[in-house]
């Protein structure tokens, strides 16, 4: 291990207290440690930064920690700051949601569109022949993408087979989730659904974006 | 009195589970899980050998999604008295700690912990030092402020450690350090002091780091098994992928706390959201010593044994048959069926708590469908049966639902109603001319009608879940010798085909108990406006008129 990292791992082991730079300047009295110090600030590994009357150097992941605990109106301004970036991550979440609402609703109303002058759809194959063909067709291939994508605990999030299924059978995303809804529903015992996730089927006003076999 | 004479409403009322409402376990999957619970705090207890070590550590994670029953899962276990005798649970609900940090989250941790918990350790580590003053250890005579007038007032040691125990006197702390120095860490004297002192719960002054954070709950597992001989159980529920708690839950994992278990509660979301967030802390969870899962935890057969339980446990008269369990399962598969929204057990309780006092106030002796009825349209009045044009209530769908199990009646009953709504068409002038085959229900038809263009329409009803297979079957039924210029048979086998002249017409459940429904209201003349509009659009959905 060489100086650098030696000096290196000896201030992260100090966690949000520091070491004193005089302490530094003893253990490692055979470095230029100022040179190796001040090559680590400018990387932005180590902090160094007055504590009562000594020089203390910390290491990156235990600065912030360190101001939070020292400086009361730090950790004011810090927590305004979290606020404010959780009030504003609120905000574009519900701006997004509404986004993808408004986007499905278009596509919605140009699907009842094409409905209307083609004459066919998965809505009106509902109750055909061939729409519970097709529906089993799906199920082997849907049911193969769960296995293949789930992971440890069997959960796979919809978004990541939606694509490769959507392509398989060569139907859109409003259709996708229709065949879904269907299958879960017709084979309520063998599907699991779990709430969360960016895209799913909706009940009880909840995304349920994730599935399982059971 | 409530139904099946229960002195209470045994289900209930509060959105999520309390420590009293998690006493009752019920459910297949459910107790599989608890077992197996029991089975990793079983394991650990066999292991332990005198001095707790990070050996002794074990990570257990409870994954499904909400509403399923890991809250009540977590609670049903830390409220066991078959546990009491060798584990001390303490219960982390997440979602309450904000801001979230290291020290909101030992203060919670202090605060799960019960109440019962500190008494029994606080009695184990005064009677320790009562031990040690009686050997003559000044400094722990010190604790108890036993001094020569207590020697004078005959008072005995044993007095004063029971005066500590009600709180009566406050233990001299100042010596504790020098007392126990050699024998306990400096983190676990912390603990014992702040026991002592009966602050317990408070201990959060003095802490800077996560290091500190995790030293202390490492002494307070240590004490808890040098002391009680049980091990710790540090429960987080509604676990999430935010950077405190992954760093928390990484430094606990890490240390490898002594005779302790950390179980981890979350929703497949949060899993998949901490495999985003921080692969180190995901990479841990993989490798839990056991993976609780509770799949199917929202099947029909796990919300009916876990529903039916509640009443089971509350019966303590024993009255509560076998007949009723399996009255009340039909209805809760009906709600189940019928009602996706309610495919989850949260929502069945909240149910059958309504139901329970709706009955009570009727003075019903069991819960009928008035009552799911009345709770449906009165906690839930958005929601209609899915696809009924009748705009069926769920009471009468139940009714008609039981009673359609056996086909004749059903088939019977089926026909009667087609033969009415279109009898209401001939009324409205919706149909030119009506006929009907009495006296030729060997040709296989049950009606024959014009329509408005005069095209004549034979009318076929064929009930038959499982004999019939294929078109040809079905026409094979209808040996008809009338002459018509189209047949429609109507039928439930899900048998598609059609030629020239005839074609099949499936109908569901839901369509059918539409009819009859409307069937039974035509009978008793309580046709009114807007079941007129629907008794039409009902025709036409299974292509009559």
């Amino acid at each position: 291990m060489s100086a650098e990292e030696k000096l290196t791992q000896r201030i992260f082991l100090s966690g949000s207290t520091g070491v004193k730079k005089t302490d530094l300047r003893k253990e490692f009295a055979e470095e230029d440690i100022d040179a190796i110090l001040e090559k680590a600030v400018t990387q932005g590994d180590i902090y160094i930064d007055k504590k009562g009357t000594a020089y203390h150097c910390w290491h990156k992941e235990y600065y912030l920690q360190s101001l939070l605990n020292s400086d009361a109106k730090f950790r004011i301004i810090y927590d305004a700051i979290k606020s404010l970036e959780q009030s504003i991550n609120k905000t574009s979440d519900a701006l997004a949601k509404s986004l993808e609402s408004s986007t499905n609703d278009i596509i919605l109303s140009l699907s009842k569109l094409d409905k209307e002058n083609n004459g066919s759809s998965v809505v009106d194959k509902g109750l055909s022949a061939d729409f519970t063909t097709q529906l089993e067709q799906f199920k082997t291939d849907f049911d193969n993408s769960v296995s293949n994508y789930a992971n440890s605990i069997g959960w796979v999030e919809f978004g990541k087979i939606r694509n490769e299924l959507c392509t398989k059978h060569d139907i859109s995303n409003e259709e996708f989730y229709l065949l879904v809804e269907q299958l879960v529903n017709k084979y309520d015992k063998k599907y699991e659904l779990s709430t969360g996730g960016y895209e799913g089927i909706t009940i009880r006003g909840l995304v349920h974006g994730f599935v399982r076999c059971i | 009195m409530y139904p099946y004479d229960l002195q209470q409403n045994p289900y209930p009322s509060s959105p999520t589970p309390t420590i009293a409402d998690a006493k009752i376990l019920g459910g297949k999957r459910h107790n599989e899980g608890k077992f197996a619970v029991l089975s990793c705090i079983d394991d650990l207890y066999q292991k332990m050998t005198g001095i707790a070590t990070d050996k002794d550590f074990r990570l257990v994670t409870v994954i499904q999604d909400v509403g399923s029953g890991k809250t009540h899962l977590s609670l049903h276990i830390k409220g066991l008295k078959e546990l009491s005798g060798n584990a001390v649970t303490s219960y982390i609900d997440l979602s309450q700690i904000s801001p979230r940090d290291m020290n909101s989250l030992y203060r919670a941790t202090l605060s799960g912990f019960t109440g019962g918990y500190i008494k029994e350790i606080k009695e184990s580590l005064v009677y320790f030092l009562k031990d040690k003053a009686e050997r003559n250890i000044k400094t722990a005579n010190k604790v108890f402020h036993f001094g020569f007038f207590d020697s004078v007032r005959r008072k005995t040691l044993a007095n004063k450690a029971q005066e500590i125990l009600s709180d009566k006197i406050v233990p001299d702390c100042s010596a504790i350090h020098s007392l126990l120095r050699g024998e306990f860490s400096p983190n676990e004297i912390s603990i014992f002091k702040r026991i002592l002192e009966g602050n317990f719960q408070q201990d959060t002054h003095d802490i800077l780091t996560l290091e500190d954070i995790i030293g202390r709950i490492a002494a307070i597992a240590t004490l808890n098994w040098k002391f009680l001989r049980k091990i710790t159980i540090l429960q987080l529920d509604e676990c999430d992928s935010e950077k405190q708690t992954l760093d928390f839950i990484k430094a606990v994992v890490n240390a490898h706390l002594p005779s302790t278990i950390l179980m981890l509660v979350l929703t497949p979301s949060s899993y998949e959201e901490i495999q985003k967030e921080n692969v180190s802390v995901f990479d841990r969870l993989e490798k839990a010593n056991y993976k609780i899962d509770l799949a199917g935890s929202n099947t029909l057969e796990e919300i009916i044994e876990i529903l039916l339980e509640y009443i089971r446990h509350n019966d303590d008269k024993e009255i509560f048959t076998a007949a009723e369990e399996k009255d009340i399962a039909a209805k809760i598969k009906v709600i189940y069926d019928e009602f996706q929204d309610f495919r989850n057990i949260r929502s069945m309780i909240n149910i059958l708590y309504h139901s329970m006092e709706d009955a009570k106030k009727r003075g019903t002796k069991t819960i009928d469908e008035q009552a799911i009825d009345n709770t449906i349209r009165n906690a839930y009045p958005g929601l209609r049966i899915q696809g009924s044009i009748m705009g069926v209530p769920l009471s009468e769908f139940i009714k008609i639902h039981r009673s359609s199990s056996d086909d004749r009646r059903l088939e019977s009953d089926v026909r009667n109603a087609v033969i009415n709504l279109l009898s209401y068409a001939y009324e409205n002038g919706s149909v030119a001319r009506l006929e009907e085959i009495d006296g030729k229900h060997g040709s296989g038809i049950d009606l024959i009608y014009n329509d408005q263009t005069g095209t004549k329409i034979a009318v076929a009803v064929l009930i038959d879940k499982d004999r019939i297979k294929t078109f040809e079957q079905i026409s094979n039924r209808i040996k008809s010798t009338v002459t018509a210029d189209k047949f429609i048979i109507l039928t439930n086998t899900y048998v598609y085909g059609a030629t020239d002249k005839a074609s099949v017409v499936n109908m569901d459940n839901r369509k059918m108990v539409d009819l009859i429904y409307f069937s039974s209201k035509y009978r008793n003349h309580e046709i009114m406006l807007d079941d007129s509009q629907r008794a039409l659009m009902l025709a036409k959905s299974i292509k009559l008129c």
